[in-house]
């Protein structure tokens, strides 16, 4: 999947560092993040997504999925968690975010997430 | 009364057995026998039936003392042959001489049974009253009584003078019981009770005496003239008699009273005389007078001095006895550990002077349990370990009914007791002492003292064992009752523990699930970069190392829950109080950052070392900071902050302080919220902060609560310093 951007956010280096080389794998360019806050400070280029784990200190994931969602920016969110409970990925879903992924997941899960919501994108960008 | 008088007591009314009896029998004959020999070698005229020292009455006398009442008969049965055939041999008529073996055993029955009737132990004469009994019943009433008798016989049978007689008979025979009953009966009961060979001085002391005592009295007897010294030299012989009452007690004044009336009775035989304006007999009364009169304040004065120095030796010995119980007593209020059951038994061992002290306990340990402490010298090795209740089966059932048993020898032990008469054999014991443990009125196990050395008297006192076993007896009821508290304190900090990882669960789920995500994304990258083709060494190497990392933090994580769920013995080591909080900082690492909370740390520097248990300390550190991010959840998140200082204070003692921003206590909880079922919380037992006090107050520490003057709870845990010389 040339050309597409995912964003990864998650406190934890080394699955930060997984998850760069599993999306590498799959051809993604992949921009790291240690927390919400460094993503927000970041320019996204699209089309592009972002997997953010929700359990950081400081703000949370869910902290910045709605604040990606009140800048009116409609960029792809795929949340992963390791204690999620179904509530809370409930309430994710409703308010948009493309997936709810439970930690430890399936890569191939998470791939075939990432290919739906770049194509995802790229529509949306093809709208505008 | 002590032990050993009471065993002399014992002595005198336990009927012997028939070889006993005839041993007895046979030297009452052989006595009296070297008694009439003695008594009519010294017979003087003109009273020529009456000696002036007549043994043969005192020997019966001794005999009857040392003899049960009911067995006396058979000592008079083996005195009359002998007596019938020398004074027939010595030309008496047959009806003179049975009337006289008459009188002779009147004198010995009046004498045994007065003094066996008053004393309170007719074989003994080292108290005052012994002594004053003795001398009353067997010194003075029986000879003079008897006398009566005895000079009626001489006036109406062989003609004899009635006062003379009575008045030589009365004086000789007094004098012969005061100094001849004593020391036979010292004798025979030294060589009843396991005779001890006194020591060399003793003996060469006893022998410079009588040397001594013996030429001054034959000098002084023998009549002999020194110009210049006045004609009462019997004063010279007072100061041997002063120095065998001091030295040896009755029995020595007796034996001095007994030689000087022998010098005296031979010197006036051979024709020399004490007081020589008398005649011979006359003279002789007058020694007899002398020595008799002398003798008796001065045997009171041995029995005092005896008494007195018993006194002092029981004295000595229950001041040492009182030490030895306050020792042991005083170890065991400190501490309950084995070490101090075996020292304890090192100090009654010392005491008793025995080669081996054990405890046994029965009801807590299961009926296969070895010895639970013993204390032994070199000389009893071979009993280390011995299963007593099959070695020694017969003692310790006895015991367990309650019988306390004192065993000197191994026949002493009943036929029934097979296997313990053997093990005695076979492991060469001497002589044994078992007490049963009683308290509460319960017998909680056996206490046992060993002697396996030749020639080793055991020394006990009942009453003394008695008071020792009940010292062991309630040492290891409470000990027994604090291994109980200590069990179920372990079980509800385990059930607390359960609890408290109960709460941390999505935290601990979290720890987990971020090393098992890197490790699955690792394993799916590389195997897309090894099936495009485009794989390279080093970034394989550098996957495999990230996924042997992510792997080790899982196990860590497992580890440290399944330590925390284990149920661990008390086990105190070395620990760092730094590293102690660096682990439970781990532990509450993700349920902070899911609750927002920041977490600091203030270590004091360099390890900080304590005595403890590393899973109960930390559990209670876990419990006092999970409270502390309880009690700020509510708050902004500003003030969502808990800190967590360790440090030493002047006296070296170690504090772990865990304060947070919360609202505080509320007023009157801060020693409250350590009691069960107190809670502040709205959900919650209000178990954990109790567990934690007692597991603090098990590491001989405290912990409190307070607020703090800026706001928020502060909860400080204090655990002694470790002694500098163990560091």
């Amino acid at each position: 999947m040339k050309g597409a951007t995912v964003f990864v956010v998650d406190d934890d280096l080394s699955v930060r560092r997984s998850l760069m080389r599993l999306l590498a794998s799959a051809g993604y360019e992949v921009v790291s993040c240690a927390s919400a806050e460094e993503f927000l400070a970041l320019e996204v280029v699209r089309p592009a997504c972002l997997v953010t784990d929700v359990r950081m200190p400081g703000m949370t994931g869910l902290d910045l999925f709605e604040a990606v969602r009140a800048s009116g920016v409609d960029l792809p969110i795929i949340l992963s968690s390791g204690d999620a409970d179904a509530a809370t990925a409930a309430h994710a879903r409703a308010n948009g975010a493309v997936r709810f992924l439970t930690k430890p997941f399936d890569p191939d899960e998470l791939l075939a997430a990432l290919e739906d919501a770049i194509a995802r994108d790229r529509w949306f960008i093809r709208q505008r | 009364m002590t032990s050993s008088d009471l065993e002399q007591s014992k002595l005198a009314s336990t009927r012997l057995g028939p070889l006993q009896l005839a041993v007895a029998a046979g030297s009452v004959a052989v006595a009296y026998y070297a008694g009439v020999q003695i008594g009519l070698w010294l017979t003087f005229p003109p009273v020529s039936t009456t000696s002036v020292l007549w043994p043969p009455n005192a020997i019966l006398t001794a005999a009857l003392l040392l003899v049960p009442v009911r067995q006396w008969w058979v000592c008079l049965a083996a005195a009359l042959p002998v007596h019938v055939m020398l004074e027939l041999g010595a030309g008496m008529p047959l009806h003179l001489v049975g009337l006289l073996f008459v009188t002779n055993c009147t004198e010995a029955v009046l004498a045994a049974g007065g003094t066996r009737l008053l004393s309170d132990s007719p074989t003994q004469f080292n108290t005052l009253r012994r002594v004053a009994v003795f001398i009353g019943a067997a010194g003075l009433a029986a000879p003079i009584l008897s006398s009566f008798a005895d000079a009626a016989v001489a006036h109406y049978v062989g003609a004899q003078p009635y006062w003379r007689v009575w008045r030589v008979r009365a004086f000789a025979n007094t004098l012969t019981e005061l100094s001849v009953v004593p020391v036979v009966v010292i004798g025979v009961r030294a060589m009843m009770s396991g005779f001890t060979r006194p020591g060399w001085r003793r003996l060469a002391e006893a022998g410079l005496l009588l040397v001594a005592l013996v030429s001054t009295a034959t000098w002084v007897l023998g009549g002999f003239d020194v110009p210049g010294i006045p004609p009462t030299p019997s004063v010279l012989l007072l100061p041997y008699y002063f120095w065998a009452a001091a030295r040896f007690g009755v029995g020595g004044v007796s034996a001095a009273l007994f030689a000087t009336a022998f010098v005296a009775s031979y010197e006036t035989q051979s024709g020399h005389r004490p007081f020589a304006v008398l005649l011979p007999i006359d003279s002789l009364v007058a020694v007899q007078m002398y020595l008799a009169v002398m003798g008796v304040p001065l045997m009171c004065i041995a029995g005092l001095l005896d008494e007195r120095r018993r006194a002092e030796a029981d004295l000595s010995d229950r001041l040492r006895f009182e030490g030895l119980v306050s020792t042991v007593s005083g170890d065991f209020v400190r501490r309950l550990h084995d070490s101090e059951f075996e020292k304890g038994l090192r100090h009654v061992g010392e005491f008793h002077h025995v080669d081996y002290a054990g405890l046994r306990l029965v009801g807590g340990a299961s009926e296969d349990s070895e010895v639970e402490w013993q204390w032994t010298e070199q000389s009893a090795s071979a009993l280390i370990g011995l299963k007593w209740h099959l070695v020694f089966p017969w003692v310790i059932g006895r015991v367990l009914a309650g019988d306390t048993l004192i065993i000197k020898r191994v026949d002493e032990l009943p036929a029934e007791a097979v296997a313990d008469r053997n093990a005695f054999r076979a492991f060469g014991l001497r002589s044994m002492v078992a007490v049963p443990l009683l308290a509460g009125g319960h017998t909680r196990g056996v206490m046992s003292l060993v002697i396996v050395r030749p020639g080793v008297e055991l020394q006990w006192s009942l009453q003394q064992l008695r008071l020792v076993a009940e010292v062991f007896a309630t040492a290891s009821a409470r000990r027994q009752a604090e291994l109980e508290v200590q069990g179920s304190r372990q079980k509800l900090a385990s059930m607390a523990r359960l609890s408290s990882m109960g709460e941390l669960t999505a935290s601990l789920a979290h720890q987990l699930n971020q090393p098992l995500t890197g490790i699955r994304n690792n394993a799916e990258a590389a195997r897309r970069f090894i099936d495009s083709g485009h794989a390279t060494m080093p970034q394989l190497r550098d996957i495999v190392l990230d996924i042997i990392d992510d792997d080790r933090r899982a196990g860590d994580v497992i580890r440290r829950v399944r330590e925390m769920l284990a149920r661990s013995e008390w086990s105190p080591l070395q620990l760092d109080a730094n590293a102690l909080v660096q682990d439970v900082a781990v532990l509450i690492a993700s349920d902070a950052v899911l609750r927002n909370v920041s977490v600091s740390f203030d270590f004091a520097k360099g390890p900080v070392l304590i005595n403890g248990n590393r899973i109960d300390l930390e559990q209670v550190l876990l419990n006092v900071v999970t409270n502390a991010m309880d009690a700020v959840a509510d708050r902004p998140i500003a003030q969502r902050v808990v800190m967590v200082q360790t440090h030493v204070d002047d006296q070296g003692a170690v504090r772990l302080v865990v304060r947070d921003r919360g609202a505080g206590l509320p007023a009157g909880f801060e020693d409250r919220i350590f009691e069960p079922f107190v809670t502040t919380k709205s959900s919650g037992m209000g178990m954990g902060l109790a567990v934690a006090r007692s597991l603090v107050d098990n590491h001989g520490g405290s912990i409190r609560a307070a607020n703090h003057p800026e706001g928020g709870a502060v909860v400080t845990i204090c655990l002694p310093a470790i002694p500098a010389a163990v560091v």
